[in-house]
């Protein structure tokens, strides 16, 4: 049964933030056939696309509940696992699994479930896919280093940074 | 893009487009989902609510949509005896704003196919009953899903 992953980020980048979709989610010329679909063969398929949607909005969806809630996001990472599979004759989407991963100060595990639960109902993709199945992990994770600036003293830092 | 009436005040309600194609028959063909715009340029609320050079969910949405009906109309019509050449398809994926927030209201499909001994009338039943089969299709029961076809001269 293949199951397609595809991966969008939120990051603040300070006015406002913007999402993109990591690569392999989506590439420019997305060819597909019967093998890459059905079988998981190499290429690309629709269920990936539907996945790097899914995937975008629910971050951009988060983010944006996160800071209405006034915390301050930093990062939103979210993956999204597609399930495409035959059922009585018929393929079908049946199932995606989403984990949105989540970087804010003063942020816990039960607000993040919460928001997390709210943002899919903001989600205008999520609401189109009223005919999958979608479950939502949500999990915190730290500042990454780069964000952090662990590794780069205030002194070392360039200009235009 | 099309004009919707909010609070007495006429807004422009954002579209986005994409394409696919599907050459050959459903076992051995091949298809290709176009998107619209830069893959590597941050989305952001503006670029949603905008036609413009970022990749938006709603690209992918209509790409996916595009793909699927192309593929799946391959198949029924491999499965009635054409042998499909050539389906274009074009996606408009209409976001509109409710009390709820912003909605995936409609997607206009606009597919071209070209087989031997095709007939308008027959390739319009197979695109309904495609548009009603389709994996993406199912998936997207919260959306009014409009179609148009054409018939192309096979080569």
């Amino acid at each position: 049964m293949p199951i397609r992953t595809s991966e969008a980020e939120w990051v603040n980048e300070g006015a406002g933030g913007g999402c993109r979709f990591l690569p392999r989610s989506a590439e420019a010329d997305s060819v597909f056939d019967f093998r890459s679909r059905m079988q998981a063969g190499p290429g690309s398929s629709p269920e990936e696309l539907i996945g790097a949607a899914e995937a975008g909005c629910l971050s951009m969806a988060l983010a944006a509940r996160l800071a209405a809630a006034g915390f301050r996001p930093e990062r939103v990472k979210t993956t999204a696992r597609v399930h495409f599979a035959p059922k009585g004759g018929e393929w079908r989407i049946d199932r995606i699994d989403v984990t949105a991963q989540a970087a804010a100060p003063g942020l816990t595990e039960a607000r993040l479930a919460s928001l997390a639960r709210q943002a899919q109902d903001d989600s205008p993709v999520t609401r189109a896919l009223g005919g999958v199945y979608i479950a939502i992990d949500a999990q915190l994770i730290q500042r990454p280093p780069d964000v952090q600036g662990a590794a780069v003293g205030p002194g070392d830092r360039h200009a235009d940074a | 893009m099309f004009k919707a009436q909010q609070w007495g005040r006429e807004i422009a309600m954002p579209t986005r487009e994409a394409d696919a194609e599907w050459d050959g028959d459903f076992q051995s063909g091949r298809g290709r989902m176009q998107l619209p715009a830069d893959f590597d340029r941050a989305f952001d609320g503006r670029s949603r609510l905008e036609s413009g050079a970022s990749l938006n969910p709603e690209d992918l949405i209509g790409a996916a949509h595009a793909g699927c009906f192309s593929m799946g109309l391959a198949d029924r019509l491999t499965s009635q005896g054409y042998a499909p050449q050539h389906i274009h398809t074009h996606a408009r994926v209409h976001l509109g704003q409710t009390d709820g927030g912003w909605r995936i209201e409609r997607i206009d499909l606009e597919t071209e196919a070209a087989a031997k001994g095709l007939g308008a009338r027959e390739l319009q039943e197979a695109a309904e009953s495609t548009k009603a089969a389709c994996p993406v299709s199912k998936a997207l029961a919260g959306v009014d899903i409009a179609l148009t076809t054409r018939l192309v001269e096979p080569r």
